[in-house]
């Protein structure tokens, strides 16, 4: 969680401070939301669909007003002010490009815009610098041949990076670029990622970059905010979003295949600290019975990558049984999915190699008894009442 | 399974049904088909049929070649007519456009009171052309027309007579009784457009910063022209065919100063009893509008990205 001051922080000079912002529809979209975006910084936002990381955006831009909260840009009050007065760039996830005019034309919209505001003449010398600006953003986003194509004859893919076109055409006080890359092929989708975080992260003004793919978060941002149910539930940087996540709504959408989520009951009976359920049973080390005891009652939830846990059909590992429940490859890695004596899945992440062995062959194995052990000095222990991480310190 | 004849029907049934479900289409649309012709396409070329004879009172005579047409564009009272015609469209349409389209606008604004003011403005349209021609003619029937006697008889205007006698004014009066009739369906096709826009361009303009004149110039006009171009040029047609309320407030006169290819045709017809020469007059006006129709089709479909 990051800290609440009272006053809007002046060092925050060149960048935007969001302070406690709630907003409601029919129900509440945003509860006490604030962010701080650094001048220069990239800025994640992750979140699952519906946790309002697209109404937090028209907020910040101005299309939306918050019910109650504070923003600033620069130190400004912002609330007042219209999008154009608070100079965002915004990239719609809808696209929103105008339906009558060509790719060039909303391309360059911004600056027109920019250019009618400002009140002075047309001049051929600007003009030109447009066309120029213009077209090298075009070529970045290899649209450059579609540019007399209006809006309807492109595919989805196209239309979002002409979307993407015009929110980098120009830069503002601020870039949201809602989802900018989510509907491009695999392919394009790397190169681009790559390509756009680089060249926004040249900017002096912040960018939000808004994805609901916690692992495109990780990748993108400076620092990554995450946002469930209308609250921040952890900023920080990709380190520590991913090796200490605040609670399990940070965990859970973190990762691919997300982190492997256990609850499991404090055994009192066993001589040492253990944890366990029906078909397993985990005698823990320091650390970990350190961090449970700390937990409200005596059930917790043990967080697990899937590359820290360890299959196989030996009898030496019995912290847990199940059997195969899926054995998916997946080229170069492959997915085991488990399912333990108590019905709870877990997914172990590993070699095409391993898969093999355990099921007996690429893809099989299905039905087979595998047994499990959990890598300690890798997990994590979260609170059965209050999702949070036990080992989490403010 | 034993064998596939068994299974399958006869080979002929199977073509028989193929043959039914072909029909089946044009079973459907028969209705509307046989309607279509028997009142629109038979009494169509009939009237052309008609229109190359000798036709008077009622008994078709001779073949009479292009002579109808011939003595119809001779005729100085046709080319009147078409003047009085394009004078009455012209004006009344672009006026009945704008006041539409800014009517539109402002019941887009989230006006107070719109689910009353909606439905009390499909009256005038919805009202039968006979009566909007008896309402107003007695609105503006000289010393006893509410609308005369208070407001013409008060400044001088047309005495004891009504505007509808007058050479010079009549035609504008019934141009004022068209934008009457038309502006308020012009305004709720026109909102009904713009309801219909895309939401995401209007925010994206909002992005950029536009102001409100350029956001209507570049972005609403723009992205309506599709539907403003189809109901102007219903509007058009439909204005330039106006006959009803014409016949029961003027019927052409004073003289011919009204006097509308239609309502000419009419007493063509039936005063003149030349149905002949009514019939190539309504040929004519067939002809002129097939070619403005299809220019104007094709303009839209090119430039307005209309139909």
């Amino acid at each position: 969680m990051t800290m609440q001051p009272k006053t809007i922080d002046a060092a925050l000079s060149g960048g935007v401070c969001a302070r406690n912002l709630t907003k409601s529809f029919e129900h509440e979209v945003l509860s006490q939301v604030s962010l701080d975006l650094r001048p220069g910084e990239v800025l994640a936002l992750t979140g699952p669909s519906g946790a309002g990381k697209t109404t937090l955006a028209r907020i910040l831009a101005g299309l939306e007003r918050p019910d109650s909260g504070t923003l600033a840009f620069g130190g400004r009050d912002a609330l007042p002010l219209t999008p154009g007065q608070r100079d965002v760039q915004l990239m719609f996830e809808s696209y929103a490009l105008y339906p009558h005019l060509s790719v060039v034309e909303n391309t360059m919209s911004p600056l027109v815009a920019a250019h009618v505001r400002s009140g002075r003449k047309r001049d051929k010398a600007r003009d030109a610098t447009n066309r120029a600006t213009t077209e090298a953003v075009l070529e970045l986003l290899e649209i450059a041949h579609l540019g007399h194509r209006l809006p309807a004859e492109l595919s989805g893919g196209q239309k979002q990076r002409v979307a993407l076109a015009r929110a980098l055409v120009r830069e503002g006080a601020l870039l949201i670029l809602d989802e900018p890359i989510s509907h491009l092929d695999a392919k394009l989708r790397h190169k681009l990622r790559g390509e756009l975080r680089q060249r926004i992260s040249r900017r002096a003004s912040p960018s939000l970059w808004i994805t609901p793919d916690g692992v495109e978060a990780l990748s993108v941002g400076d620092r990554v905010a995450v946002l469930s149910h209308g609250r921040i539930e952890q900023v920080g940087t990709p380190e520590e979003v991913w090796q200490r996540p605040a609670n399990m709504a940070v965990a859970r959408l973190l990762g691919d295949p997300a982190m492997n989520l256990i609850p499991l009951r404090r055994d009192a009976a066993a001589a040492t600290p253990t944890l366990g359920m029906p078909g397993m049973s985990l005698a823990l080390d320091d650390r970990l019975s350190a961090l449970a005891a700390r937990a409200t009652g005596d059930r917790v939830v043990l967080g697990i990558r899937p590359d820290a846990l360890d299959l196989a059909a030996h009898a030496d590992m019995a912290e847990a049984h199940g059997e195969i429940y899926a054995n998916e490859p997946f080229g170069k890695h492959a997915i085991v999915t488990v399912q333990l004596k108590g019905g709870q899945i877990v997914k172990a992440k590993g070699s095409m190699p391993w898969a093999a062995e355990l099921g007996g062959g690429i893809g099989e194995g299905i039905g087979r008894p595998v047994r499990l052990k959990i890598r300690q000095e890798a997990a994590l222990l979260f609170d059965h009442e209050d999702e949070r991480n036990l080992g989490f310190l403010k | 399974m034993t064998s596939i004849t068994e299974t399958d029907p006869p080979l002929q049934t199977t073509r028989a049904r193929d043959k039914r479900e072909a029909l089946y289409p044009y079973l459907l649309i028969a209705p509307s088909m046989i309607t279509l012709v028997v009142v629109a396409l038979i009494p169509f070329l009939y009237a052309i049929y008609l229109s190359f004879h000798e036709a008077r009172f009622g008994r078709v005579t001779e073949f009479a070649g292009f002579a109808n047409y011939a003595s119809l564009l001779a005729d100085e009272r046709f080319w009147n007519s078409v003047s009085v015609a394009a004078t009455f469209v012209f004006i009344a349409v672009p006026i009945e456009f704008m006041l539409g389209l800014a009517g539109a606008l402002i019941l887009g604004q989230n006006v107070k009171g719109r689910s009353i003011l909606i439905p009390l403005l499909f009256m005038p349209a919805m009202m039968a052309p006979v009566v909007v021609g008896l309402l107003w003619k007695i609105m503006l029937a000289g010393s006893w027309g509410f609308i005369s006697y208070n407001v013409f008889e008060r400044f001088g205007m047309f005495p004891d007579t009504s505007i509808f006698a007058s050479p010079d004014y009549a035609l504008y009066a019934l141009i004022f009784v068209d934008i009457w009739q038309w502006t308020p369906f012009m305004m709720l096709a026109f909102f009904a457009g713009l309801q219909a826009l895309p939401v995401a361009p209007f925010r994206a303009a909002a992005i950029d910063g536009a102001g409100p004149l350029r956001i209507f110039f570049r972005l609403t006009l723009p992205m309506m022209t599709p539907l403003l171009a189809v109901i102007g040029l219903l509007r058009f047609i439909d204005a330039f065919k106006v006959f009803d309320t014409m016949y029961i407030l003027t019927n052409g006169g004073p003289g011919t100063s009204t006097e509308t290819p239609s309502i000419l045709a009419n007493k063509m017809t039936f005063e003149f009893w030349n149905i002949g020469e009514a019939s190539a007059l309504a040929v004519i006006v067939w002809i002129a509008f097939f070619i403005f129709c299809n220019i104007f089709y094709q303009v839209a479909k090119k430039r307005l990205n209309a139909f």
